[in-house]
């Protein structure tokens, strides 16, 4: 069978900081896994990437993944403004939201939709404890055949062995408190080997634990195997599970409708189908509620603006201070012209009167001067001061010795 | 050319806002830094021709006492009073053979410290000693 015609599951979770991928090729008789890879946190662009290539690979596929976050519930209805999906009859897990982020993603699963799945045909109308032990997280329901009684989600991130067995411990006796049952028996299911754990739970419970083990992959290659458990995803809009038979393959325009109908189908265009329907602010609202990926293309959309105003600020505050520095320098250097100016004036003025002469009084500027003094010999000072300042007037009085007192006034 | 039609209106929006402040904003004051750079160098270079001082000292900001005390390097009396609008009036008494001395130092004032020397000296002399008052105006 062609990779086109062939149904496959792409199963991941994220668990502390490593991504987990897997692929199952799913046929009737049941699937078959591929290697797990593992990418870290910090490569989640390839692990996209990854994920990119096997869509493209396997067109008719789908994409699982397990919710782990802790504020689940199990309830007997739904809501309509949360997350919800329909484990059986009237009975329904929540969470706040679909948290899948940019990873493309057409199936996603509660690990109590997952373990009722698991268990659903050993239960019976006695009541049993189902635990699922995954990401570090207890998973408990108290469970009949009919009806999930109750659920906890217990975090065991730093506790023992020991304490974690106690803590179960006390759900049983909480829920004891509530209901006046006891479980008749534990069911527990691990992703992966415990045998410390197992005995200090069946030491703190003293009741009978099977334990069973898959891992998260397996689980979910089975919730996504068809059509009837898969309906239990917390996304319900998804394209009908296709197992195909050994068939040939199909002409391109069959193919390619199935491929139209498959892209309008996941997680991506859903999202976008959402966002296209508010307006503009809603859009800006968008942009700080995004993350990853979608935050890195919002920042690259507003460089071209940010760079403009740091470039412009820059200049802006450049040209203000050589303005300012080219203002004192023009002050400075008038001052300067106008001190010189006057010093000179000055200069003239002294050589002018000479050492015959004596000011009583002389107010120099630019402009001109106002002096009164006392000279032996007017005439040469007359002549030195009209060559200065040939309007200026003259006022001049005799006095005994041969002395004259001046005064002399010029505007410049 | 295709991309521009791909991208969202908000992102045109930006694109488009980026580009009128670019030619609005941005390359004016560019332009009118480097136009004012030039000028600045030119300035400066005037004023480095215009000061003439054998060893140019860099200009400070005026200080009444720091300016009495150096102008009582060169003159005996020196008094340096502050009066209204941020000016001084400054009296100088040195003897009329100084009268060279002091041309100088008037001269030099602006070059030493950041004042204007306004219009309107007064000289008196009496005898042999000459006294010259002069308002001197920090900017």
């Amino acid at each position: 069978m062609s990779n086109k015609r062939q149904y496959i599951t792409i199963t991941y979770y994220k668990e502390r900081e490593f991504y987990f991928l897997n692929y199952a090729i799913q046929t009737k008789d049941g699937f078959i896994p591929k290697d797990i890879e593992q990418f870290h946190e910090s490569d989640k662009i390839k692990f996209i990437e990854k994920i990119r290539k096997l869509q493209a690979e396997y067109p008719n596929h789908h994409i699982v993944s397990i919710s782990l976050v802790a504020n689940q519930i199990v309830a007997q209805k739904s809501s309509p403004n949360r997350a919800t999906a329909k484990i059986f009859k009237d009975t329904y897990v929540i969470q706040d939201d679909i948290d899948v982020g940019d990873i493309p993603t057409t199936l996603y699963f509660s690990p109590f939709t997952i373990l009722y799945e698991h268990y659903k045909n050993i239960l019976d109308d006695k009541l049993t404890l189902i635990i699922g032990y995954f990401d570090r997280k207890l998973f408990m329901m108290f469970v009949t055949e009919n009806k999930i009684h109750q659920s906890w989600i217990i975090g065991t991130r730093g506790l023992t062995e020991k304490q974690i067995a106690e803590r179960v411990y006390k759900s049983i006796q909480a829920y004891y408190k509530i209901s006046y049952s006891f479980a008749d028996h534990i069911e527990m299911l691990v992703a992966e080997e415990n045998p410390k754990l197992l005995k200090f739970l069946r030491e703190e419970l003293s009741l009978h634990i099977e334990l069973s083990q898959s891992n998260i992959h397996n689980l979910l290659h089975h919730m996504a195997s068809n059509q009837e458990i898969a309906k239990s995803s917390y996304i319900k809009s998804f394209k009908k599970i296709d197992i195909a038979q050994n068939i040939e393959e199909k002409d391109e325009t069959k193919e390619s409708s199935i491929k139209k109908v498959r892209e309008r189908h996941n997680l991506e265009d859903i999202k976008i189908d959402e966002s296209s329907k508010k307006g503009i602010i809603n859009r800006f609202k968008l942009f700080f509620s995004k993350k990853d990926d979608e935050t890195a293309s919002i920042l690259a959309t507003m460089l071209p603006i940010l760079l403009v105003l740091v470039v412009g600020t820059f200049f802006h505050i450049k040209n203000s201070e050589i303005s300012s520095k080219i203002n004192l320098l023009d002050t400075e250097i008038n001052s300067y012209k106008n001190s010189v100016a006057l010093s000179s004036i000055s200069k003239n003025i002294f050589q002018a009167i000479g050492k015959n002469g004596q000011i009583r009084r002389a107010t120099i500027s630019t402009d001109g001067v106002d002096l009164t003094g006392i000279v032996w010999g007017i005439e040469p000072l007359k002549m030195s001061l009209k060559k200065l300042y040939r309007d200026g007037k003259f006022t001049i009085k005799p006095l005994k010795n041969f002395r004259t007192e001046f005064s002399f006034i010029s505007k410049g | 050319m295709s991309s521009i039609f791909k991208m969202s209106i908000v992102t045109k929006i930006f694109l488009l806002f980026s580009i009128v402040i670019l030619f609005l904003w941005v390359i004016p004051t560019t332009t009118s830094y480097y136009k004012n750079r030039n000028r600045y160098n030119q300035e400066k270079e005037k004023l480095e021709k215009l000061d003439t001082r054998e060893v140019p000292k860099d200009i400070k900001h005026f200080h009444s006492e720091v300016f009495t005390t150096y102008a009582k390097s060169f003159f005996d009396e020196v008094s340096v009073v502050s009066i209204p609008n941020n000016k001084y009036r400054v009296t100088i008494s040195f003897p009329i053979e100084s009268l060279s001395k002091f041309y100088s130092f008037l001269q030099n004032i602006s070059l030493d410290y950041k004042v204007i020397v306004e219009d309107n000296i007064i000289f008196r002399q009496k005898d042999k000693n000459i006294s010259v008052e002069m308002r001197l105006k920090p900017y």
